[in-house]
């Protein structure tokens, strides 16, 4: 029994797995680039990098070619941890050694949780307009919103990917069915009206678009559903993410379908956007939007530019884009409870490398 | 005496090859030259834009009997001069060999009379490239894309400095300036005076509608072009106006002394208005471009590493020659890029092609010192061959357009750009420095009998240092590059490929010293590991923007491509060299000969 666990303390604390490991990453890194081209960073982090193995679809049987990002992360670890205990004990000449690795562990440790509590929302603001919330830009909800109260809406969300689930979803007296579901879709005008459609449905066509994998464009989902209330139909409708408009259900009851929204305890207003360019040139030299946030505490006026972003309250608004008018500025939210360990573990690294370094050119010269 | 004499020869290569290296001006190129325009946003003497079209068009900066200055001025005051010059570039056999035979081969060059008889046969293929995205093009429509590119270019810069009647531009404007004079302040509209004035005012305001024009002057820090100083409401403009075509005038007279005379003024009126600073940079590029101070670092490089072919060959030692050529090429190389900065403003590093010189600048001042110190060739061998084979890379960057651009808003930051990116320069800097010692170890123990057991210790250990002195750097560098993007997208690591390219750097080095820590490599295998390192740091530095995704892709030329793999392929073939098992190496043999 303990020659066992021998074995595997030896196994988990040698070089040997180092190196193994170290190779495993090096491949796994080289081949999520090249598969970047075609899926696009975000698909193929997925696949490479926030998976435990890669899968191959072989006759539609998933059989795992490779290991992922996270196991080769935590194996790391482990192997980090297990021969720190074992065979590389602390010493004073081995301080470089340990920082590094020290900072090593954080910083996987660290990117785990980026990846598991770090969200990144998005706004677009129009000139002299106020937004108090920020918007998922890649997950969309379908929003029933009750108009009775004559001071506040309530509002009640579902996300699609629920809809897309189960098919079905019920509001109050209401049921909806999912007829059919486009990950990505546009709506065109219909030209004639269809009357088997209710409201935008009536005029405008949903047409479904393959999904896309590009990093500058984005999929806007659409539903085709069915509304039945007290079990007696109301129509049927179209709903498309890209649209702000609101449907009727009844009097007091709309419904909409948008990105998910993330309100704020403060708000923000873009008062002007600016891009600077170089002189009588098209090149751009910088992008300024000047804000006033508004928060109970009260105002303050602040501008936002490349490398220059806005923290508060834990979110951090960064200058992303701009509409071709540049009179809408879009930002890129984030909010990373965890978006200092990166930069304690790095300086870590870099401390111990530098020590490290320091030591081994000495030893060589000798 | 003949130690003298030795070197007095080499000193003389030295200077003959620099001064061939050099664009000596021609007295018209000294004075058109130099007149400061503002191009893409920033201030540049009229040399400066000349290569930069010139380079466009032909691919090359030489024209028959022409010096790139005086070749945009043809252009720029001429309405038809030169069009029967073969200087539009053809990239493709397949475009014009109907026409004539001869064209069927892959880079020929055009004259823009030649295209205005045949280009409307391409205009099908224009509409089909014009579908694609570049990287989707086939070679033969990107060849078609880039003769219309041209084509429209010429026609562009011939309708960029004033409108001429006559072929004068000059008689034009007094043309114009006659008739006004000509008619009284309440003329009828309908009078044939005021007709042939609307029509040249018309045709002013049409040159005035251009969307790239020269802009020639300041006035009151507006930048101006010569349509614009003819519309001014302002009296002052015009002292430039006459001056500009008094300048055209004499060109196409080719009257020496005029060219001389109104340049010089519209240098000196333009001049008045610019800042010091501003002034100085203007001087400096027209001297940066004329003494071309890469190019000639690079000749002289190669003259260094002839010299350490002869050293290591025979006899005569030439130490002190060696020594005397590289420092003068580290001075040229280091003076490059000092102007380089000081043009811009900006760190040393701000694109691909400047990483590329100062990869070659940091390998050369390193390998110096270490040479310097030992006296061993072998540093001096592998250094210079690696600075310039990193300047021939650079030289080829540098064909694809202006080489000193101004920073986009997303990297407009000095203090990222001169922490993160010089960091990570210099980390593929040394750690092809550690790959090009491995080259020579390898080299020297299989195919010669220089490897001795005490070279062969230095070089392990001078390889190992330097792997661990790279792993810092490229560390440093991709930690700070992770701040940057932290502040600027708050996102700390993203995958670019960019990115992904500098931790397999990382990745690589740290394999190999984890095998060299856990005695798992044996000192031939470490060399080999290290010698595929270049691979990876090749692929990292340049071959990661082919993949044309992510924010980091900062343009690439196919031919590029094919440099990298013939480049891949010569260091799997030395590594391969390196498995040879060590008995049969000749050195292995020499040392190991008992007698």
């Amino acid at each position: 029994m303990t020659h066992a666990v021998n074995g595997l303390r030896r196994f988990f604390s040698s070089i040997r797995l180092t190196v193994g490991l170290l190779f495993a990453l090096f491949f796994l890194v080289l081949f999520a680039t090249f598969a970047q081209v075609d899926l696009g960073i975000f698909e193929a982090n997925k696949k490479y990098f926030t998976s435990w193995f890669i899968w191959m679809h072989v006759a539609q049987i998933p059989i795992p070619i490779f290991l992922g990002g996270y196991t080769i992360g935590v194996l790391l670890v482990v192997n980090l941890i297990a021969s720190h205990t074992t065979t590389v004990r602390l010493k004073p000449n081995k301080i470089g050694l340990f920082l590094i690795h020290f900072g090593l562990i954080l910083l996987i440790i660290g990117s785990g949780l980026t990846s598991l509590l770090g969200q990144e929302m998005q706004i677009a603001i129009k000139e002299s307009h106020t937004k108090n919330y920020v918007e998922f830009p890649t997950e969309f909800e379908l929003v029933f919103i009750d108009t009775s109260a004559t001071d506040t809406d309530t509002l009640t969300n579902v996300p699609i990917a629920t809809l897309k689930k189960t098919g079905r979803l019920s509001y109050k007296t209401f049921d909806v069915s999912l007829n059919t579901y486009h990950p990505n879709a546009i709506i065109n005008q219909r030209g004639i009206v269809n009357l088997t459609y209710t409201q935008m449905g009536h005029d405008f066509k949903l047409i479904g678009l393959p999904k896309t994998y590009k990093s500058d464009e984005r999929n806007i989902p659409g539903i085709d559903v069915t509304i039945q209330e007290n079990n007696a139909p109301i129509g049927r409708f179209i709903f498309w993410g890209g649209s702000d408009l609101v449907q009727e259900l009844n009097k007091t009851t709309v419904v909409t379908l948008r990105p998910k929204r993330d309100y704020l305890d403060f708000s923000v207003k873009l008062n002007t956007f600016s891009k600077h360019t170089y002189d009588r040139s098209t090149i751009a030299k910088a992008y300024e939007s000047n804000l006033s946030v508004l928060s109970s505490n009260g105002q303050f006026d602040t501008v936002v530019s490349m490398n220059q972003p806005l923290r508060f309250k834990g979110y951090t608004f960064f200058q992303a884009s701009f509409t071709p008018d540049e009179t809408t500025s879009v930002f890129q939210v984030v909010k990373n409870p965890s978006w200092i360990i990166p930069y304690i573990s790095s300086a870590l690294i870099v401390f111990g490398l530098l020590i490290q370094m320091q030591r081994s050119t000495k030893r060589g010269t000798q | 005496m003949k130690q003298r004499i030795k070197h007095a020869i080499i000193a003389f290569i030295l200077l003959i090859t620099a001064i061939k290296t050099m664009h000596i001006p021609t007295p018209i190129d000294r004075n058109i030259g130099q007149i400061p325009v503002m191009h893409d946003g920033r201030v540049k003497p009229f040399d400066t834009v000349a290569r930069h079209y010139l380079l466009q068009i032909n691919g090359k900066l030489s024209v028959k009997n022409q010096s790139p200055s005086e070749w945009l001025m043809t252009l720029l005051t001429h309405p038809t001069a030169s069009a029967n010059d073969p200087i539009i570039l053809v990239e493709h056999p397949r475009l014009f060999d109907a026409i004539n035979p001869l064209y069927n081969k892959q880079k020929f060059r055009v004259s823009e009379a030649f295209l205005d008889a045949h280009i409307e046969k391409l205009s099908p293929f224009m509409t089909e490239a014009l579908q694609y995205e570049k990287a989707e093009r086939t070679p033969f429509l990107q060849a078609t894309y880039l003769v219309f590119y041209r084509y429209q270019l010429i026609k562009r810069l011939r309708q960029s400095y004033f409108p001429s009647i006559n072929h004068s531009q000059l008689d034009f404007w007094n043309t114009m300036l006659q008739i006004t004079q000509s008619f009284d302040d309440d003329i009828s509209t309908d009078s044939e005076a005021f007709q042939t004035f609307s029509s040249y005012y018309a045709t002013l305001t049409t040159f005035n509608e251009q969307s790239d024009p020269l802009l020639l002057t300041t006035i009151h820090n507006t930048w101006l072009s010569l349509p614009e100083l003819a519309l001014s409401t302002s009296i002052t403009a015009k002292e430039p106006l006459s001056i500009a075509l008094l300048l055209s005038d004499a060109f196409q007279k080719n009257d020496h002394v005029k060219i001389r005379q109104y340049s010089q003024q519209l240098t000196a009126q333009t001049i008045s208005q610019l800042s010091l600073l501003t002034r100085m940079q203007v001087q400096i590029e027209y001297w940066f471009n004329a003494v071309n101070p890469f190019i000639m670092s690079l000749f002289l490089y190669l003259i260094v590493i002839i010299l350490c072919v002869f050293h290591s060959n025979s006899v005569v030692s030439f130490h002190t020659a060696i020594r005397f050529g590289w420092a003068s090429a580290l001075t040229v190389h280091g003076v490059g890029l000092l102007a380089r900065s000081f043009i811009l403003m900006r760190p040393p590093v701000i694109n691909l092609y400047s990483s590329a010189i100062f990869i070659s600048f940091v390998a050369s001042v390193i390998g110096f010192i270490m040479h310097k110190r030992t006296n061993e060739s072998v540093y001096a061998i592998s250094t210079t061959v690696l600075s310039g084979l990193s300047l021939i890379v650079a030289y080829h960057l540098s064909l694809s357009g202006d080489t000193l651009e101004v920073m986009e808003a997303v990297l407009n930051s000095n203090f990222w750009l001169s922490t993160h990116v010089v960091a990570m320069t210099i980390g593929y800097a040394i750690i092809f420095m550690a790959g090009f010692f491995a080259i020579a170890y390898i080299l020297m123990g299989t195919l010669t009998k220089r490897l001795s057991p005490s070279i062969d210790n230095t070089l392990c250990n001078v390889v190992y240092i330097f792997l661990m002195i790279a792993l810092f750097f490229n560390v440093l560098g991709t930690v700070l590059g992770g701040i940057w993007a932290d502040q600027s997208w708050g996102r700390f690591w993203g995958w670019d490929p960019k990115e992904n390219g500098a931790i397999l750097i990382v990745l690589w080095t740290a394999i190999i010293l984890h095998m060299k820590w856990g005695k798992l490599i044996s000192p031939q295998a470490l060399m080999v590991m290290t010698v595929l390192s270049n691979i990876v740091t090749a692929w990292s530095w340049k071959g990661t923007n082919m993949l044309g995704i992510g924010l980091h892709s900062y343009g690439f030329t196919e031919q590029t491509f094919y440099w990298l793999i013939l480049f891949f392929a010569s260091q799997l073939i030395i590594a391969a060299l390196g498995l040879i098992p060590r008995r049969y190496w000749s050195s292995n043999q020499a040392f190991n000969d008992p007698n």
